[in-house]
């Protein structure tokens, strides 16, 4: 590589100016079996780099271990978020129709009282609509009244037969 | 859409080395960087119907990295020690000669020294920027501060780095 292009890089590089891109070629130039030996000093820092990012230490049982655990995790959670959710949602709908159902319960006991008042305790507004009424009534109870007393007039009638019959038997 | 455990496989798994060498970084230790990783991805697994509206999932698993790690720091309040610094340095030079491949080993075992006895946040973009690739928004995600910040911080951490490139070039280092 032309050594103009790797002494702007590294100028660049010290000033923070070099692109990641940038950054990976001065890497690459630098862990080349051959570099220009006027580079003795830096070559060692991009050579610490790459080692640094070769450094591994989890294997594949890491790997494994991870899997298994997580295969592990999976279906439980799952299940018992399901069941949970299932009964949560049964619950709820259960609880609004309960409110309902007793709120329903309520309405329909208090509209029923409303309508039985009239009968129980209404008066009449109009005052000729009472007096007609009044006057119904106890024209209702005279009638009646007169009724009784035809059957009570029978019963006199009687009586007066049986006194006289009293009186014969006396002579 | 729920993450199938293929996807896990295929899109998650495959982040575990930068997930570890980042805890490793921060922890120093390689069963506590193991036990964050697992705890992650278990997270992501937990979480999975949410990762897709993820704008970008690994620099989320980065950032659950870092604060797991955190966390074990704080309730440990342990401190970097040196013999931790030099657990880094186990890998091996590649095809270069024994008398030159030790020369550069050495050089190297330095420079981690230098990176590993900087301010956290500069090693870390360090280690994010320069190790990793990750770009400057990824970063800022990752560490929760703005990109002013991780500029800011990643040139002092090259300026410093250059700095002892050069200190030791001149104290006959080479």
């Amino acid at each position: 590589m032309d050594s103009n292009r790797i002494d702007d890089l590294l100028e660049k590089y010290w000033e923070c100016e070099t692109s990641l891109e940038e950054e990976k070629e001065l890497k690459a130039y630098f862990n080349k079996t051959e570099y220009d030996k006027k580079y003795a000093e830096v070559a060692p820092l991009f050579r610490h780099y790459e080692r640094e990012q070769k450094i591994g230490g989890l294997d594949s049982f890491f790997d494994q271990r991870i899997m298994a655990e997580i295969e592990n995790v999976q279906p439980k959670v799952e299940k018992k978020g399901n069941i949970i959710a299932l009964f949560g949602n049964i619950a709820k709908v259960a609880a609004v129709g309960l409110i309902l159902i007793t709120a329903g319960y309520f309405i329909k006991e208090e509209l029923s009282k409303e309508e039985m008042k009239p009968y129980v305790s209404d008066t009449f507004e109009d005052p000729e609509k009472a007096f007609e009424e009044t006057k119904k009534a106890l024209q209702m109870i005279s009638k009646n009244f007169n009724k009784g007393r035809k059957e009570v007039r029978k019963l006199s009638t009687f009586n007066e037969a049986q006194e006289k019959v009293k009186a014969d038997n006396q002579l | 859409m729920n993450m199938s455990l293929e996807a896990f496989k295929t899109r998650v798994l495959p982040t575990k080395d930068k997930l570890y060498r980042f805890a490793f970084k921060m922890l120093g230790d390689q069963d506590e960087a193991q036990d964050v990783v697992q705890e992650v991805f278990i997270k992501v697994w937990n979480k999975r119907e949410e990762m897709d509206q993820l704008e970008n999932m690994e620099a989320w698993c980065m950032r659950i990295t870092r604060n797991l790690s955190l966390d074990k720091i704080k309730s440990k309040t342990r401190k970097m020690t040196d013999h931790i610094q030099e657990g880094f340095d186990v890998s091996q030079g590649d095809g270069l000669t024994p008398y030159r491949s030790t020369e550069m080993d050495d050089t190297m075992k330095n420079i981690g020294r230098f990176i590993a006895s900087l301010p956290e946040k500069q090693k870390q973009i360090i280690q994010l920027r320069d190790v990793e690739g990750y770009s400057y928004k990824e970063i800022g995600d990752i560490l929760e501060i703005d990109m002013n910040q991780v500029k800011v911080n990643l040139f002092r951490a090259r300026q410093a780095v250059k700095e002892n490139l050069l200190n030791m070039n001149a104290y006959g280092l080479q």
